[in-house]
């Protein structure tokens, strides 16, 4: 029997590495492709038993293994939607019927049709819409998740909840005297719901040695101060510093939200009067562009400047990633043997971050995928001649008989 | 998958060389610039790969110096502008044309008139030289508002412009903060803002106070909210009539007092406070000068009661219209425009004007005539005693700094001191602040200009890395070969 399993042996082996082969085809092919992960072919021997002095050769099975857990260099580019993931993580995208897919090719370009981002192969991205406060998602499914849409960010206007005073009180400004009822004067540029600017006036009155009060009132017209007479007193200590560290000055904005001004950082030293402040809000304005951050918050960056948190791009990673089950468009689909979602956010722990204006590039070296293949060539030329040494052994018997 | 990896090092290497190619040839397009600041294309790598993050040379204490010192030298020169043409108005006290040199021609031809009281011939001088003495100081008073009228129609254009920079400003602002906020390259943004700064700097005092994402607020140097998000509103009314007792409209910025005497927190610098102090503090302390030495000849030539010491003095050879008395210190506002000289004492003014009303008084009727005899022509005693008024020492207007009690001619040789000393001390100021300026700008443009040596070194050492890296590319192509050479 042993020189039909020999010729057996040879037609095993050389299938084996016709498949090796065949990965080796398939690397190089694919060695500029975004985030494709190089498959690699594992061979492993299945013996036969054999008796004393009669040896039964066995044959060897391939198996096709992928290297989706290796992370494949980092290139930037032009575009800020490309997106790349630097450490573990799978971006979570959807295909057009809606079944989630992981993937690593971050090539993202808005759809025209749908203003959703779409990468080349057609996958949609997926992530949740930050809305008031913060995300929470179920860290074992994609539940929640929609596609990030470029469009959905309209002209927005946000009203103004809390800023700043802060500054030098001069030590030496005299205690006011009637007629007079303000000592110095500032504003600040305040945005109601609807964006309309509103100019917050402050008057600062120095009423005794240490004390100055302070009055709110809307600028813009001779109207009633913004409620009734807002008015808080700042007292100073012999060092200048506020005696009373929080001073949180709080009025509703006409039409506008509750506004909290936060005054702890007010000094009264012998210096020159300097007060800056600032506030949050802004008037309405259309949006520019859109900014990726690398914990994956999606941004709206609006004309004006100001940044609005859109969506959040989640990343989802398997305990066995390299055992997930390819499909076509560099997308991955969980298995058994990969383990279920786990999902969280960039810099998370467990997670990379994602590199705005960066792709992923393919896994693939040349180099090693040419040496694969020489060495293919030469195993499977070694089994074939196996096989025919075989076979002319068997035509060797055969001419016995004649 | 090092070969891999060796490749597309190499290439990011070489596109980070031609990023970096191109700032240092956007550096030497922007050498001559005086607004240019320098770029520096910095490399940031990650993972391998390198990418080019483009930042601005810039040195915030400088510029703020600089800032400060260019008010301060615009506040000098508007007030010096103001005082030169001042200066003009009080014209050579060496010459006719000065105050100073009419209260002496005036003198000169009463002496001579006193010395021959019949000759009609010398009382004619006087009267001609009375008549220059009551015109050049009207004249005196209405270049003076003139010179207010312009200081005035400045200020409004300084409020234009100041106005338009901070709409600009807006703009620019609003460009840095949102390409920052995207990561693109605002530097040249951020070069428009610092020219746009720099030149709101030369109208108004300004304070920088940068923010959170390249925002900046802009604060006079008083505190008043100039721009915080949006431009606040400079506003300024024109007054287009100036007359001696007007006063200026004053400077509002986001609806406070900036400048005039009630200002709540009042500017410190720059070409709108050098125009203000023009317009409200030297034109109106000259205008009272004037107006003193108004009074000053008033009082002078004043006529006494003859026999009732109780009865007021009057006007006599100068006069103003409807006066009913002579005007004591300090003197009404605008009162060196109205002066003139009587129709009394002038018979082709009016039909009962004669010369001998100089010499024997009586302008204001029988009762203050000091010569008893109005038909003889020896008595000189009223025009000798003018001649003593003229250099007696009287009482002025101690708050204009010229003294209390100086004679008339002491009086108009210190108020035009007073106008030359003023220049003099703002030319001085300017010349400093100039040199100042200079230092500062010099400093600030050895930090942020660019070097052009610097430069070029720059691009050899980019020109090597660039030959490099390409040389790398060829030794894995060739690697590359190699192994395909195997395979055939």
């Amino acid at each position: 029997m042993s020189l039909y399993g020999v010729l057996r042996s040879g037609v095993s082996g050389m299938n084996a590495q016709s498949n090796k082969l065949g990965t080796v085809a398939e690397n190089i092919q694919n060695s500029s492709t975004t985030g494709y992960k190089r498959a690699s072919t594992e061979f492993s021997s299945l013996i036969l038993p054999s008796s004393e002095g009669n040896y039964n050769s066995g044959s060897v099975t391939s198996r096709v293994r992928y290297t989706i857990a290796d992370q494949g260099p980092i290139a930037y580019t032009t575009s800020a939607s490309d997106l790349a993931i630097s450490g573990n993580g799978f971006f979570v995208v959807t295909d057009p019927s809606g079944s989630p897919y992981l993937t690593r090719a971050g090539n993202f370009v808005k759809d025209g049709r749908t203003g959703n981002l779409v990468n080349a192969y057609g996958f949609t991205l997926m992530g949740y819409k930050l809305g008031a406060g913060a995300v929470n998602p179920s860290l074992n499914s994609l539940d929640g998740v929609e596609p990030v849409n470029m469009s959905s960010f309209a002209m927005q206007a946000s009203g103004s909840t809390k800023g700043s005073f802060k500054g030098n009180l001069p030590d030496g400004e005299p205690v006011i005297a009637p007629p007079a009822t303000v000592s110095k004067q500032s504003s600040l540029q305040v945005y109601d719901k609807v964006g309309n600017p509103i100019k917050i006036d402050i008057a600062l009155t120095k009423t005794s040695a240490t004390e100055w009060t302070i009055a709110v009132s809307n600028g813009t017209s001779s109207e009633p101060l913004v409620p009734a007479t807002p008015s808080m007193v700042l007292k100073f200590d012999g060092d200048g510093q506020l005696d009373v560290p929080s001073s949180v000055l709080s009025f509703t904005i006409p039409g506008g939200e509750t506004f909290d001004l936060d005054m702890a950082g007010m000094t009264q030293l012998a210096g020159e009067y300097n007060v800056t402040g600032e506030a949050n809000g802004n008037a309405p304005s259309a949006v520019k562009d859109v900014e990726f951050a690398s914990d994956g918050t999606v941004y709206a960056v609006y004309e004006d400047g100001t940044r609005v948190g859109a969506y959040r791009i989640p990343l989802a990673n398997v305990s066995s990633p390299d055992n997930l089950s390819p499909r076509a468009g560099n997308v991955y689909e969980t298995t058994a043997a990969s383990g279920g979602y786990q999902v969280g956010f960039p810099e998370m722990s467990g997670f990379g971050s994602i590199a705005s204006g960066a792709l992923e590039g393919s896994n693939v070296d040349i180099g090693t995928e040419l040496t694969a293949m020489i060495e293919a060539q030469t195993s499977y030329t070694a089994n074939s001649k196996v096989f025919q040494t075989g076979s002319e052994l068997l035509d060797v018997l055969m001419n016995l008989k004649r | 998958m090092s070969l891999s990896v060796a490749y597309n090092t190499a290439r990011s290497s070489l596109l980070a060389s031609q990023s970096q190619m191109a700032t240092v040839s956007r550096n030497i397009t922007g050498a001559s610039d005086p607004s240019y600041s320098r770029k520096i294309a910095a490399l940031v790598t990650q993972g391998g790969a390198a990418r080019v993050v483009t930042l601005r040379a810039s040195d915030a204490a400088l510029l703020s110096k600089m800032l400060e010192t260019t008010s301060d030298a615009a506040t000098q020169k508007a007030l010096l502008e103001g005082l030169e043409k001042l200066s003009q108005t009080v014209g050579d006290t060496e010459l006719d044309e000065s105050l100073a040199a009419r209260i002496g021609a005036l003198d000169s031809a009463l002496k001579q008139y006193a010395n021959a009281p019949d000759n009609s011939q010398y009382a004619r001088a006087f009267v001609t030289a009375a008549t220059n003495m009551a015109s050049s100081l009207n004249q005196a008073t209405s270049a003076v508002q003139a010179i207010r009228l312009e200081a005035d129609g400045k200020i409004a254009d300084s409020v234009a412009r100041i106005n338009d920079l901070l709409a600009k400003f807006e703009k620019a602002n609003q460009q840095v903060v949102s390409g920052s906020a995207l990561g693109a390259d605002v530097t040249d943004a951020m070069d428009t803002r610092d020219n746009l700064i720099a030149q709101l700097s030369e109208e108004i005092g300004v304070t920088v106070v940068p923010r959170a994402g390249n925002d900046i607020a802009l604060y006079t140097d008083s505190g008043v909210p100039l721009f915080d998000k949006t431009a606040r509103q400079v506003k300024f009314d024109q007054t287009n009539v100036y007359a001696p007792g007007t006063t200026g409209k004053a400077v509002y910025i986001d609806g406070i007092q900036v400048t005039g005497a009630e200002a709540l927190m009042p500017l410190n610098s720059g070409n709108l406070v050098g125009l203000v102090a023009v317009r409200d503090d030297v034109a109106v302390t000259y205008q009272r000068q004037l107006d003193e030495l108004a009074r000053g000849l008033i009082e002078t030539f004043a006529e006494k009661h003859q026999t009732d010491a109780s009865k007021p003095d009057l006007p006599g050879v100068f006069t103003v219209a409807g006066a009913t008395s002579v005007p004591a210190p300090p003197a009404t506002t605008g009162l060196a425009g109205l002066i003139r000289v009587t129709d009394e004492i002038d018979p082709t003014k009016s039909a009962t004007g004669t010369f001998a009303n100089i010499r024997d008084g009586g302008i204001n009727g029988a009762a203050y005539r000091y010569n008893p005899d109005p038909d003889n022509a020896a008595f000189s005693g009223r025009l000798y005693g003018l001649v003593g008024e003229i250099s007696k020492e009287r009482t002025f207007d101690k708050t204009l700094g010229l003294g209390e009690t100086v004679s008339l001619r002491e009086f108009a040789q210190g108020s035009a001191s007073w106008v030359e000393s003023s220049r003099q001390s703002a030319d001085q100021s300017l010349n400093y602040r100039n040199t100042l300026l200079g230092h500062a700008s010099e400093a600030l443009s050895n930090a942020t200009d660019v070097n052009e040596d610097d430069e070029t070194a720059l691009m050899l050492q980019l020109e090597k890395s660039y030959s490099a890296s390409a040389k790398l590319i060829s030794v894995i192509d060739q690697m590359i070969k190699t192994l395909l050479n195997a395979v055939g």
